[in-house]
């Protein structure tokens, strides 16, 4: 049989269960992988053996071409099996990938009659094109009777978290906790007892105090859900505070959507930048960038106001608003300095710029031509993030000063380590997570207006260095200076250091040396070549070269 | 497994095709072409005038193969080559110069490209090489196709195979990977299949297509990464990087 004519589901499943096929690939990981959690080990496996299983079961019904998954994330829809929302689809038809094994690995689509396929590659671009003959398998598919979830720890109710909360069991807490802190780099091996004492410190540290209460908050589950807690926990405190409601605004999620061209965290390399083999080279990186940024950023309530166009007046008021703002052209970044110019030379027609970046680059005289504005109006917005990161960051300042206080110091790095995760785990993926979260505080839009306030920061702080050549490039809350040999860590005098003593110590939004060394070789042609991806590589071993070097002497 | 690994498993699933354009990148048409006719010579115990006359003739038609076989025996024989033919034709001078002319009557195609084969074979093979190379490369592909398969390997190697095959990819399918955060490991992501067709993560591919074909196998696996990444989300590739592949990466074309 040639290629042609094997079925799409008979080539996929030996890609599966033949000879070094990924079913053994996986166990071979799994049981390679001593780090982490079992479910991190396992859980590729279990995926390979339900795809397996699917393309078996739709061979056995005598269909070649296997279920055709979604070609990518689409509209949460119930499960036809029991009714919880999901953006995974299998024939068209949205399933959990268990439920869909469980009801017998169905493969009708969802008109009830078979799904077309030739092979694998045509139906995917007749899912693309449902106007040209595959409308069955595109449309949704008609809601289940919702039926009762059942419990599933991922995705605690609010009345789990109630009881997690108010009636915690201490060994379910401890037992989460210590494996979130095991998931940190280097403590994977962390004892019971370590555990415990960081446990102790972050109840001390992180706290609710509200109308004269005090009282420790507990670790829930995972650290992502601990932040979805402590937001709800605030929001029941605060009797001012906006009860948010989950994001459902078509155009607004349309925007944050993953592959979405819209501008989120950034990335760059200065070619103009002098790169070569011998000199200094530092890494100053934006200390607890999100967390900074979520202090001040504005964030919208409900649904926001969609403007078709947008006059130059309005702009300038609409740039104070969170939101997005779409392009009608590719503007003219040449009032920018460098760094900021590469950072946002990927902007093209079309593209979404979140506000606090339209604002930046507004003020740096960058002219916007605007074909639409997805805003949220004076009234429906406000700092929403603010009360929360007080709190994570009154708890950070806590620990690292019991760090540097010099008792439990082991504790308290433990217990901050894991406070990091909280807020890493709310602000880069609660926040936008369908699949984990099902709280009011599913606002994607409001991680992009965290991430772009963090980024328009950055940028702000970087044009005040008097001499901006030296920058090499940027990526996320890092950028990286070549100065002349011997220099390294340079500490530019304009910018302001959370790892000096002073004012800003410890101070989330703040500077700090995180790696230097010398620039090799292969740093300078990764930075010739435009890969940044390689500069980053590229610093890291130079730092670690760094250490290796001082140690010997 | 490593991107190393991942570069070899695609290799091993190259095909004929892949492998024809592997081996042009790595030897050059030239040496392509070579190749090609050597596997049909060995294929069909030699190729003969009237292979090379159907190849040329259905390519670039009756008058010019006549001008070209007319061409590849004044390459060979020099100013005596009208009179060589007229001699082994039995014709006249006026009429074996016509014959090596773009005039020459369809009927006599065939023998003219027998007295070219017997006289000037070299230069023959190089003029239809210059002709007709894509149908020859075609004919082998189908005539020897494992043959061709392993050459490729041979001499484009693992990287040069997989290169071909990324070049062609809309869409990277890499199941299960392990991730970092500014080289710190983040666990694992299912990312599936990726749209790699336009956009950011073309360019990547791009870029890894590149490094492959310079054999800079730490700038690939940096390329493809990010290729993968971007195509999961906008900019992803600027928060994690992949460190590990924990599926079989698959590809569609």
């Amino acid at each position: 049989m040639t290629d042609a004519q094997t079925p799409a589901a008979v080539a996929a499943l030996a890609d599966l269960v033949g000879e070094r096929g990924r079913l053994t690939i996986a166990f071979e990981a799994a049981t390679r992988s001593t780090g982490g959690w079992a479910g991190a080990r396992w859980h590729p496996l279990v995926r390979e053996l339900e795809r397996a299983m699917g393309l078996a079961a739709a061979l056995e019904a005598g269909r070649g071409d296997g279920p055709v998954p979604a070609p990518g994330p689409g509209e949460p829809q119930p499960c036809q099996r029991c009714g919880g929302r999901t953006p995974s689809q299998l024939n068209g038809v949205h399933w959990h990938r268990t439920c869909w094994l469980t009801a017998g690995c169905p493969t009708t689509s969802a008109d009830g009659g078979t799904v077309e396929g030739d092979d694998t590659a045509a139906t995917e671009i007749k899912r693309q094109r449902p106007s040209e003959g595959a409308a069955s398998a595109a449309v949704p598919p008609r809601p289940a009777p919702r039926r009762q979830r059942p419990a599933d720890r991922r995705r605690g109710t609010e009345a789990d978290r109630t009881r997690f909360v108010d009636r915690v069991d201490q060994d379910e807490e401890l037992a989460a906790f210590a494996r979130a802190l095991r998931s940190v780099d280097r403590r994977a091996d962390a004892t019971d007892a370590e555990c415990a004492a960081a446990l102790a410190a972050w109840h001390r540290c992180l706290r609710l105090r509200v109308r004269g209460e005090d009282r420790p908050i507990h670790f829930v589950t995972r650290p992502g859900y601990t932040g979805v807690t402590l937001y709800e926990l605030l929001n029941k405190a605060h009797g001012a505070m906006v009860t948010p409601e989950a994001l459902t605004h078509p155009l607004a999620k349309e925007i944050t959507a993953p592959v979405s061209p819209t501008v989120r965290t950034l990335g760059w390399l200065n070619p103009d930048a002098t790169v070569t083999a011998g000199m200094a080279l530092t890494e100053l990186d934006v200390t607890a960038q999100y967390l900074a940024a979520s202090r001040s950023v504005l964030c919208g309530d409900v649904d926001p106001d969609v403007h078709g166009s947008v006059s130059a007046d309005e702009l300038g008021t609409l740039v104070g608003w969170p939101g997005w703002l779409q392009l009608a052209s590719a503007p003219d970044l040449s009032t920018l300095a460098p760094h900021a110019r590469h950072a946002l030379s990927d902007v093209a027609e079309g593209w979404w710029l979140p506000c606090p970046l339209a604002k930046y680059a507004r003020q740096r005289g960058v002219a916007l031509d605007v074909a639409r504005a997805v805003v949220w109006p004076q009234g429906r917005h406000g700092n929403r993030l603010d009360a929360w990161g007080g709190v994570v960051a009154d708890a950070r300042r806590q620990l690292i000063a019991g760090t540097k206080a010099g008792q439990n110091t082991q504790a308290h790095e433990d217990a901050l380590a894991v406070v990091k995760l909280t807020y890493a785990g709310f602000l880069g993926g609660m926040l936008r997570s369908e699949e984990h979260n099902d709280t009011g505080t599913l606002r994607p839009d409001w991680a992009d207006m965290v991430v772009s306030q963090a980024g328009a920061n950055e940028l702000r702080a970087l044009d005040k260095l008097a001499d901006p050549s030296v920058i090499v490039g940027g990526l996320r809350d890092a950028v990286w200076l070549a100065t002349e040999p011997g220099t390294a860590p340079v500490r530019p005098s304009e910018l302001d250091y959370a790892d000096k003593a002073g004012k800003w110590e410890n101070r989330p939004g703040k500077w700090h040396v995180n790696r230097w060394g010398t620039v090799t070789e292969k740093l300078a042609r990764a930075h010739a070549r435009g890969r940044i991806g390689n500069v980053h590589d590229e610093v890291i071993a130079a730092d670690e070269l760094r250490k290796a070097e001082e140690e010997d002497a | 497994m490593d991107f190393d690994d991942v570069v070899e498993s695609l290799a091993e699933r190259a095909g004929v095709a892949h492998a024809a354009e592997a081996m042009e990148l790595s030897v050059g048409s030239a040496g392509l072409i070579d190749t090609a006719v050597e596997l049909l010579s060995d294929a069909s115990g030699g190729a003969d005038a009237a292979w090379y006359a159907d190849v040329m003739i259905e390519t670039v038609g009756p008058s010019a193969t006549a001008a070209i076989a007319g061409t590849a025996l004044r390459s060979a024989l020099g100013r005596g080559a009208s009179r060589w033919l007229a001699e082994q034709t039995g014709k006249k001078l006026r009429t074996a110069q016509r014959w090596m002319s773009a005039d020459c009557p369809k009927s006599r195609i065939d023998e003219l490209l027998t007295h070219a084969v017997e006289a000037a074979p070299d230069a023959l093979i190089e003029a239809a090489a210059d002709v007709a190379g894509e149908q020859i490369v075609e004919a082998a592909v189908e005539a020897a196709p494992d043959e061709l398969r392993a050459i490729a390997a041979e001499e484009a190697g693992a990287e040069g195979l997989t290169a071909a095959r990324l070049t062609r990819a809309t869409v990277v399918d890499v199941g299960t990977v392990a991730v970092a955060y500014d080289g710190k490991p983040q666990g694992t992501r299912h990312i599936g299949a990726v749209q790699v067709a336009a956009g950011s993560p073309r360019r990547y591919l791009d870029q890894c297509v590149e490094d492959l074909r310079e054999g800079d196998t730490e700038y690939a696996a940096t390329a493809f990464g990010s290729a993968v990444l971007s195509g999961y989300g906008t900019g992803l590739e600027r928060t994690l990087e992949i460190t590990e592949y924990q599926s079989a990466v698959g590809l569609t074309e």
